[in-house]
């Protein structure tokens, strides 16, 4: 769950960045949600009509969402497993496509037998 | 993005103690209330490839002041089939609402607005008689809106700023938090329209960069914090700078992107006294040669001059937030400060003007 706003501009180098990660896992079980944080659609939609993506971007146009989630600043994200549990927590852009971040992901795809719950209840942050 | 330490140890020193005598001011930057000056502010708004339900809502100058800003007569032309003045209940705020009939092919409005403007300049060493605030407007200039809180790590800012100052009145802590504005804050030439003025998000994330919308903003979140009150006057520049500061006025008659928010303090014994913080900002980033040095002497003068007084050369719309749109079921902005237009029930992007459309120019009004 990726929250951001057209005007942020850590958060327009970031789709980039996300876009990368959607194409690297394209096979994988992994779901990319963008949510834009009080914007006006027509300008969202002019955004991405200049940097198309492959995920999924949804609207928070009162930030009900965004306070829900508790999103202070933009960009935030967070990662949850397979049971829709928060698991990593970061504030502020990162390389998506980097081998660490990868690897941090794909240690949270659910694989058969292998017990999915998490350590704590508690997401990391970084 | 690493969360930045924000505060860089800024104390309000004296003005004439933080700047070495080299760096004295030669400029001359002294707006003084003299002769009044009047504008017709027009704007015209041409919604592009209309379809659905066609609205529009443009602001109007709602700040009446005696002493500077005389809002006159209002009119419009155009083919929408309802026009109304509308007054938001809590600040005041006064809209143009225009609905055109659905299938218009051409839906267009203009408005002209005359406005007579004067500069401000109050002298904060001799305190006299200014009427109080009521409790209902200091309740309403110390509370937090959407986007200004006055908690969390507002408040704990602003406690800082005050303690680091040994800041005790309330002229102190205005000044403190003006001084650490100007000193920690920067303009950043990228950020679209006047910014968003999402306080807390600047703080917590150490970013403290953005326009006047998001430096002014801080300044009034702090000082309300402090619990001195402030508020926000969104407007726009329509005349040049009388004093030569090309960063400081409209460059010419057109004005569609010269919108422009100032801010306000209140001080017992003066009543609301302008600051902008902002603009030290914008003349250190624009006013040419352009990326002035803090101690630069047009800075220094504007530093000096911009708590306490500014040029009547800007209208001002309103002082509200968390503005709802009449007739819209779009969310409440943070502020009115641009034409705003739905079609089909989609808000159109007012940072656009080329593609929304809309043009803003100013004439300068001579009395015959």
């Amino acid at each position: 769950m990726h929250f951001f706003a057209t005007w942020c501009e850590p958060c327009v180098r970031e789709i980039d960045s996300l876009q990368r990660l959607a194409a690297a896992t394209r096979d994988k079980p992994l779901a990319i949600i963008a949510v834009d944080v009080a914007e006006v659609d027509l300008r969202v939609r002019a955004f991405f009509e200049k940097h198309p993506v492959d995920f999924t971007v949804l609207l928070d146009r009162d930030r009900t969402v965004s306070k829900a989630w508790d999103v202070t600043a933009l960009p935030t994200s967070f990662v949850l497993d397979a049971t829709l549990t928060p698991r990593l927590f970061i504030e502020g852009d990162l390389d998506w496509s980097s081998p660490d971040v990868l690897a941090a992901i794909e240690a949270l795809y659910p694989t058969t037998g292998r017990d999915n719950r998490p350590l704590s209840k508690q997401p990391d942050h970084s | 993005m690493q969360r930045r330490q924000f505060l860089q140890g800024a104390t309000a020193l004296s003005f004439a103690a933080a700047f070495p005598a080299a760096a004295r001011s030669e400029v001359v930057f002294a707006p003084k209330p003299g002769a009044w000056r009047s504008v017709d502010l027009v704007t015209k708004l041409e919604i592009e490839k209309p379809e659905g339900k066609i609205q529009a809502w443009i602001p109007l100058p709602s700040v009446s002041e005696s002493e500077w800003m005389r809002p006159g007569d209002t009119k419009w032309t155009g083919n929408a089939v309802k026009v109304e003045r509308v007054r938001d209940p809590k600040y005041g705020a006064e809209i143009l609402h225009a609905i055109w009939k659905d299938g218009e092919s051409a839906p267009s409005i203009e408005v002209t607005s005359r406005v007579a403007m004067r500069d401000r300049d109050i002298d904060l060493s001799k305190p006299g008689k200014a009427k109080s605030l009521s409790d209902a407007e200091r309740k309403l200039n110390l509370e937090g809106t959407e986007l200004i809180p006055v908690d969390g790590i507002v408040k704990q800012t602003s406690d800082k700023i005050v303690a680091a100052a040994n800041a005790k009145t309330d002229i102190e802590k205005a000044r403190a938090i003006y001084e650490w504005v100007v000193e920690n804050t920067v303009r950043v030439a990228s950020t679209r329209g006047c910014g968003i003025g999402d306080v807390a998000a600047m703080l917590k994330s150490g970013n403290l960069g953005g326009k006047c919308a998001d430096l002014n903003a801080l300044y009034v979140g702090l000082t309300r914090a402090a619990g001195v009150p402030a508020r926000d006057v969104y407007g726009i520049r329509v005349i040049p700078s009388q004093f030569g500061y090309k960063s400081l006025g409209a460059g010419s008659a057109n004005v569609t992107k010269a919108q422009h928010c100032r801010a306000e303090v209140f001080l017992a014994g003066f009543g609301w006294v302008p600051v902008d913080p902002a603009d030290v900002r914008k003349v250190m980033l624009e006013e040419p040669p352009k990326d002035l040095p803090i101690n630069d002497p047009k800075v220094v003068a504007a530093r000096k001059t911009l708590f306490g007084a500014w040029e009547g050369n800007w209208v001002a719309y309103n002082t509200a937030h968390d503005v709802a749109l009449p007739g819209s079921k779009h969310p409440k902005l943070g502020f009115l400060m641009y034409p705003q237009a739905e079609r089909a029930s989609l808000l159109l992007d007012c940072l656009d003007p080329d593609k929304f459309r809309y043009t803003l120019t100013s004439k300068e009004v001579t009395a015959s």
